[in-house]
C-alpha cells in the first residue's frame, strides 16, 4: 500500500522521480495529449474536513486530468458534524467505493492514521501545522525549473515557520534533495528548535536576502496579529516583509515563491509579487501537475 | 484453613529493609513468621516476592473488570478517582467488589476540579476520602490554590495535586526537537519547574501536606529537589508511562492512543526521573489508569481523551526501568508513606503480596488484559518482568493465564467465599 502523508519519511528516489513525473505530464499536457485512460474509472474521495479551495481545485483538476472522478465531500454538511469519528467518516468513504481518500484536517497525524487502519491509499492534502506534502512537491517542481539541481541550492524560508506545514514539508524535500535552508522569522514564529529540521536559523529578512537562490515568503495570518505573538502588520512589513526595496538586495538570479493566499503589502509587495522574480504564479500552475503525480504514484501505475 | 508457604524467592519489602532469599508464610490471610501443621509449598526460587502494589491515582469507571485488571497487574491497593460530595462518595462505595483490590477513595478539592470553589472537604474526609485530589486539573488563581491548601491543612489532609502551568502546557510533547520533529504543539518543562516551586511555596506557607503527582521532566524533578533540600515537606511521583515511553514513537502512527497529561518528555527527562525516584526526590511511580471508549481516543491525537488502561503494565515498565529493589520500592513503601498505608510482608501484616518473574519476557497483548477498555498504544509491547501471582489477604487471584502456579485448585481463591 502506497501513501503520500508526508515528505519527513520519504525516499529521496521517490521524491526525484514524484518531480521527473510531474515535468513529463505538463510537457505532455502541453502538447495537447489525453491523459485521461491513466486513472479511467478510479474514484478519488477528496476529505476536506479543514477547509480549502485552492488545494482542491487542483486535486479536482488533477483528478479530470487523468479520467479519474473526484468525489467532493463537504465536512460542514458531512457526518463529521454528528459527531462520526473520522475514521468511520473515512471508512463510509472506502465502502461506497473510493480507490484512494485525499484527507485535509486540522489535526496533526490525520492522515498517518488513516494510513495506519483504513486499507486505502491515502494522500495528505495537509495536517495541521505538520506537512502539507503536495504544495511542497510543487514548490520542488517549481524550484527544479529555475536551478534544474538542488544541490547546494539555498532556500530561505521567512515568516510564521513555527505553525507553517507548507514551511516544514519544503524543508523536509529540500534537505534530502541536499539544499541548504535558512529559516527566519519573528521571535515567537520562528523558534531556534527549526533546527531539528536540519535548517538554518536567523532573525530578520535582512540577515538572509543576499545570501539565498530562492525565497519562500509565507502568509503572516492576521488572526496571530495584535496578540501576544505579534504587533502589527506595519511592524511585520518593517522587519519581514519583501518590499521592492528590500527585494534589489537579493542576488541577481534569485526568485520568489509564496503558497498564496498572498496577504499583499504585508509579507510582500505588489511590485514583486507581479514583478520578473516572482514564480507564484507558476506554483499554482504546478500544483496540478504535482498532484497528478502523486495521484499516479499511489493508485500504483506508472 | 488456607495456609502456605512462599519458598525461597527474592522477598522484597522495603518498609523493613529487607532484600534476601528466604520464605513468606501465609496463614489465614495473614503473614506468619512460620506454619506448623498441613500447608501448601509454593517453589518461588527465581522469583521476587514483594507485598501488593499500591497505587496513588487511578479510574475505575467499571470496578468490576477494572478492579480485577488492577489485582493482575500486582496491585492490591488504588487510590480512586476523586468525587464532589459525600452522597457520591457513599454511592460509589456500594459498586466496589468484595474480590477486588482494596479501593480508597478520594475527594474533590474543588468542585467539578474547576479550582475556583472549595469542596465540603471535611465531611469528604469524615465520609472516608483518604486524600483530597485536584486529578490532573488546574488551579489558576494563586489564592484560591491558598485557601484551598490552608482549609485542608486544617483537617490534615494530604492533598494531590499537578504541577504543570496549563498556560504554558498546551502541547501534548516536550517543546524542542520532539516537537519540532512530529510537528505538534509542545509544553516547555518550565511549565512544570514553575508549578512545583508555586505548589511547593504555598505549601510552606499553608503548611499542607501537598503530593505533587504526573511529574514529567527533568525540571521539575530538580525543582522538587530543591524544594525539600529547602526543607519544604512536599513529595512527588510520576507515571509509569512517563517514565519510560519516548514520544518519538507517537511519529510512527500519531495514534490517539498516544495521547496523554502531562506531555511526554525526551531521554534526559526520563534519565531525570530514574534519578530522582532512586535518590527519592519521588518516592512513588503511579499506573494512572485510565480507561477510555473508542469514540473518546480513536481521534487525531489532539482531540482525543488523554490516558491509558495501565494495570497490566504498569509495574513491568517499572521493573524493566528500574531494576527489581527499585521497583518495588516505588510500587509499595513508597506511595503507601503517601496515603499513610502500611504495604509491608512483615508478621501479623494482611497477606497482600506480588509474585513477579522478573525474567518472564513476554508480550503485552490487549486482548488478553482484564481492563474495561482497551485504549493503549503499548499493545504488542516487550516486556520483561511479569506479574504471576497476585494474593489479597490470603486469596490468590484466579483466571485464565493469571495462575501459573496453579494456586487457585489448591486454595481458597479470591472470590471463592464472598
Amino acid at each position: 500500500m502506497r501513501h503520500f502523508v508526508g515528505l519527513r519519511h520519504i525516499q529521496k528516489e521517490r521524491l526525484q522521480h514524484l518531480i521527473d513525473v510531474a515535468c513529463e505530464y505538463r510537457r505532455q499536457v502541453a502538447e495537447g495529449h489525453d491523459l485521461t485512460h491513466v486513472l479511467s474509472g478510479r474514484a478519488v474521495a477528496l476529505m476536506f474536513v479543514e477547509a480549502s479551495t485552492r488545494t482542491r481545485f487542483s486535486f479536482e483538476m488533477a483528478c479530470n486530468r487523468l479520467g479519474a472522478h473526484p468525489l467532493a465531500f463537504n465536512a460542514a454538511s458531512s457526518s463529521t458534524t454528528k459527531g462520526e469519528t473520522l475514521l468511520d467518516t473515512a471508512r463510509v468513504l472506502r465502502q461506497v467505493g473510493a480507490d484512494v481518500i485525499v484527507v485535509r484536517h486540522k489535526c496533526v497525524g490525520a492522515p498517518q492514521q488513516l494510513a495506519q487502519t483504513l486499507g486505502l491509499p491515502i494522500v495528505s492534502a495537509g495536517d495541521g501545522p505538520n506537512e502539507h506534502p503536495t504544495q511542497a512537491l510543487l514548490d520542488l517542481v517549481t524550484l527544479h525549473d529555475h536551478f534544474s539541481t538542488f544541490k547546494g541550492l539555498r532556500v530561505g524560508v521567512v515568516g510564521d515557520v513555527r505553525h507553517s506545514r507548507v514551511a516544514r514539508s519544503l524543508c523536509f524535500g529540500l534537505k534530502k534533495l541536499g539544499a541548504d535552508v535558512v529559516v527566519a522569522g519573528p521571535g515567537p514564529l520562528c523558534t531556534p528548535d527549526l533546527m531539528a529540521l536540519g535548517a538554518t536559523h536567523q532573525h530578520k529578512l535582512d540577515d538572509v536576502i543576499g545570501q539565498v537562490d530562492a525565497l519562500m515568503m509565507l502568509r503572516i495570518q492576521r488572526e496571530r496579529l495584535g496578540g501576544s505573538m505579534l504587533a502589527s502588520e506595519a511592524e511585520y512589513r518593517t522587519f519581514w516583509g519583501l518590499t521592492d526595496a528590500r527585494s534589489a538586495h537579493m542576488q541577481d538570479h534569485a526568485i520568489v515563491l509564496h503558497p498564496a493566499p498572498m496577504n499583499r503589502g504585508v509579507e510582500i509587495d505588489d511590485v514583486v509579487a507581479d514583478g520578473p522574480r516572482s514564480v507564484i504564479f507558476d506554483q499554482m500552475k504546478n500544483g496540478v501537475f504535482a498532484r497528478m503525480a502523486v495521484l499516479n504514484d499511489v493508485m500504483g501505475q506508472s | 484453613m488456607n495456609a502456605f508457604r512462599l519458598r525461597g524467592g527474592r522477598v522484597i519489602d522495603p518498609a523493613r529493609n529487607l532484600d534476601a532469599v528466604g520464605d513468606v508464610c501465609v496463614l489465614d490471610g495473614k503473614i506468619v513468621s512460620d506454619l506448623s501443621g498441613e500447608y501448601v509449598d509454593v517453589p518461588c526460587e527465581g522469583l521476587v516476592v514483594a507485598p501488593g502494589f499500591v497505587e496513588l491515582h487511578s479510574h475505575l469507571p467499571c470496578p468490576a473488570e477494572d478492579g480485577q485488571a488492577a489485582l493482575a497487574g500486582g496491585f492490591t491497593a488504588v487510590v480512586h478517582t476523586p468525587v464532589d460530595s459525600v452522597a457520591t462518595l457513599l454511592h460509589q462505595r456500594g459498586f466496589f467488589q468484595s474480590d477486588g483490590p482494596r479501593v480508597l477513595q478520594s475527594g474533590s478539592a474543588s468542585v467539578s476540579l474547576h479550582g475556583t470553589q472549595l469542596t465540603d472537604m471535611g465531611s469528604l474526609l469524615g465520609a472516608g476520602a483518604r486524600v483530597l485530589s485536584q486529578d490532573r486539573e488546574w488551579v489558576s488563581s494563586s489564592s484560591v490554590l491558598r485557601n484551598m491548601l490552608q482549609y485542608a491543612s486544617g483537617f490534615g489532609a494530604t492533598v494531590f495535586l499537578r504541577a504543570g502551568d496549563a498556560t504554558l502546557e498546551v502541547g501534548p510533547v516536550r517543546e524542542g526537537e520532539v516537537s519540532t520533529l512530529l510537528g505538534m504543539s509542545g509544553t516547555p518543562p518550565q511549565a512544570e519547574a514553575i508549578g512545583v516551586w508555586r505548589l511547593a511555596m504555598l505549601a510552606d506557607l499553608t503548611g499542607a501536606q501537598v503530593h505533587i503527582t504526573h511529574i514529567w521532566s527533568a525540571m521539575g524533578v530538580q525543582a522538587l529537589r530543591c524544594a525539600q533540600r529547602q526543607g519544604i515537606g512536599v513529595t512527588g511521583s510520576t507515571t509509569a508511562f512517563h517514565l519510560t515511553q519516548d514520544p518519538l514513537s507517537i511519529g510512527e502512527t500519531y495514534s490517539g492512543h498516544w495521547r496523554t497529561t502531562p506531555p511526554l518528555g525526551d531521554a534526559v527527562d526520563r534519565a531525570a526521573l530514574v534519578d530522582g525516584l532512586r535518590d527519592g526526590t519521588l518516592v512513588a511511580v503511579a499506573a494512572d489508569h485510565r480507561p477510555m471508549t473508542p469514540s473518546e481516543q480513536e481521534r487525531p491525537l489532539e482531540l482525543a481523551a488523554s490516558g491509558s488502561v495501565m494495570f497490566s503494565v504498569a509495574a513491568a515498565l517499572c521493573f524493566d526501568a528500574l531494576g527489581a529493589a527499585d521497583a518495588v520500592r516505588v510500587l509499595t513503601s513508597g506511595p503507601a508513606s503517601v496515603v499513610g498505608l502500611r504495604a509491608t510482608l512483615a508478621p501479623a501484616s494482611p497477606a497482600n503480596i506480588a509474585v513477579i518473574n522478573p525474567a518472564g519476557d513476554w508480550r503485552f497483548k490487549m486482548a488478553e488484559s482484564l481492563a474495561s477498555q482497551r485504549n493503549t498504544p503499548l499493545d504488542g509491547v516487550m516486556l520483561r518482568a511479569k506479574v504471576i501471582s497476585v494474593f489479597r489477604e490470603g486469596k490468590p487471584l484466579r483466571g485464565a493465564g493469571l495462575d501459573p502456579m496453579g494456586l487457585a485448585g489448591k486454595l481458597h481463591s479470591i472470590g471463592d467465599h464472598i
